[in-house]
């Protein structure tokens, strides 16, 4: 399999896209936005997207799905049933998804929105705005960030350290990385 | 039953009640290796062979005195590697992990690296300058005498860092982030400072 990365400029939002070494059917996580730029990385690659992944249903995170689903017949997972007039396919927190061969779990996590979802693939984790390298999630209020903050720590940083972090926005983490420098996350 | 499909090729070692990553090549993490000086041996020959590696386990292994300049290294993890002069330089990194490393005397000059992952990294007498290094993680770094000059870091991030004696010469610093640094001597010259944020933090 192969991850890539793609930035969107509008919003500032990591998309990524994963899928077979030589081509095929491809996931999407977040697609932010659809430009020529992801259209190639789709098309040189020889993939079909026939999956999108949604962390939550913020414009900066679903924007993309557009144009995407003009492109593709894909079918859209998200921790909701509408995602931008979208029919989305509902996912509960602890639920498995079997896409390409490859098994996504959900974990549900409040604070930053009602519908956040972390994805864990492999030791690979897609935390969309739950947090990201040094940072936590935006919240609505105090009450809001400190659910976010004990959902990470009980859902989470329990998780085996070696995961590597991919979030919605800024640079890719470890979950080490994160217990130990993250000031939100790490207890001292 | 289908075996699921892994991204990283990452194996837990064998060793009884141990997580460490295993070693490309080894059911084993470089604590449990019977002969690490093969293990090392093995895993540079691949390094010095190859142009292009990929999903490449090295954690924890201790490299010295390589040139492994213009290398093209994807989703490869080497954290808590040991890194004593090396020579990474026009080298191209992708999804790259080097976190809670240690670099002592290494180069990174001219490269081309996105998204990798410096964090909780020591690094003395580094050499980072000309390069693109865009939306890298270098949170909570330990970093002497390191330059960075002449160098894109779009997006990247030094939050949580002890930075001394290092230069940030004519850089692209815009959405860099810098805060709760701790910074002494450190030399921004030409830089784009303006467009960073440095928030909390302590300049001595």
């Amino acid at each position: 399999m192969r991850l890539f990365f793609h930035f969107s400029v509008a919003g500032f939002s990591n998309t990524y896209l994963l899928g077979p070494d030589d081509g095929g059917n491809a996931i999407i996580i977040d697609p932010g936005t659809m430009n020529v730029a992801l259209l190639d990385l789709i098309e040189s690659n020889g993939y079909y997207v026939t999956s999108a992944l949604l962390t939550h249903a913020h414009e900066s995170h679903a924007y993309g799905l557009k144009t995407l689903t003009k492109i593709y017949d894909i079918t859209i997972y998200a921790g909701t049933d509408t995602v931008l007039d979208f029919e989305c396919v509902k996912v509960a927190g602890g639920e498995t998804l079997d896409l390409s061969g490859l098994k996504f779990r959900a974990i549900d996590i409040k604070g930053h929105s009602s519908d956040s979802l972390i994805y864990t693939v492999g030791n690979c984790m897609f935390t969309g705005d739950t947090f990201s390298s040094g940072t936590i999630g935006s919240a609505p209020n105090s009450y809001a960030r400190e659910l976010l903050i004990n959902e990470i720590k009980s859902k989470i940083l329990s998780l085996d350290i070696n995961y590597l972090v991919f979030p919605g926005h800024g640079s890719p983490s470890t979950l080490e990385a994160e217990q130990l420098i993250n000031p939100a996350l790490s207890d001292h | 039953m289908r075996k699921e499909k892994e991204l990283f090729e990452f194996t837990a070692c064998k060793h009884t009640d141990c997580r460490l990553a295993a070693v490309t090549g080894s059911p084993y993490c470089f604590h449990h290796q019977k002969n690490p000086a093969k293990t090392v041996s093995a895993i540079v020959n691949e390094l010095q062979a190859k142009e292009k590696i990929k999903n490449l386990s090295a954690s924890y292994v201790e490299f010295s005195n390589l040139d492994l300049k213009g290398k093209i290294l994807q989703v490869s993890n080497f954290s808590h590697a040991i890194f004593k002069n090396v020579d990474f330089s026009e080298s191209h990194f992708r999804i790259v992990f080097f976190d809670f490393c240690l670099f002592l005397n290494c180069y990174f000059k001219k490269m081309d690296m996105k998204y990798s992952v410096f964090a909780g990294a020591s690094l003395t007498d580094c050499d980072f300058s000309s390069s693109d290094i865009l939306h890298c993680n270098f949170n909570g770094i330990t970093a002497k005498s390191c330059s960075f000059s002449e160098s894109d870091l779009y997006f990247s991030t030094f939050a949580y860092s002890e930075i001394s004696d290092s230069d940030f010469v004519d850089c692209n610093l815009k959405k860099v982030r810098f805060n709760n640094t701790r910074r002494s001597s450190v030399n921004f010259k030409f830089s784009n400072y303006e467009e960073a944020y440095f928030g909390e933090g302590v300049v001595s």
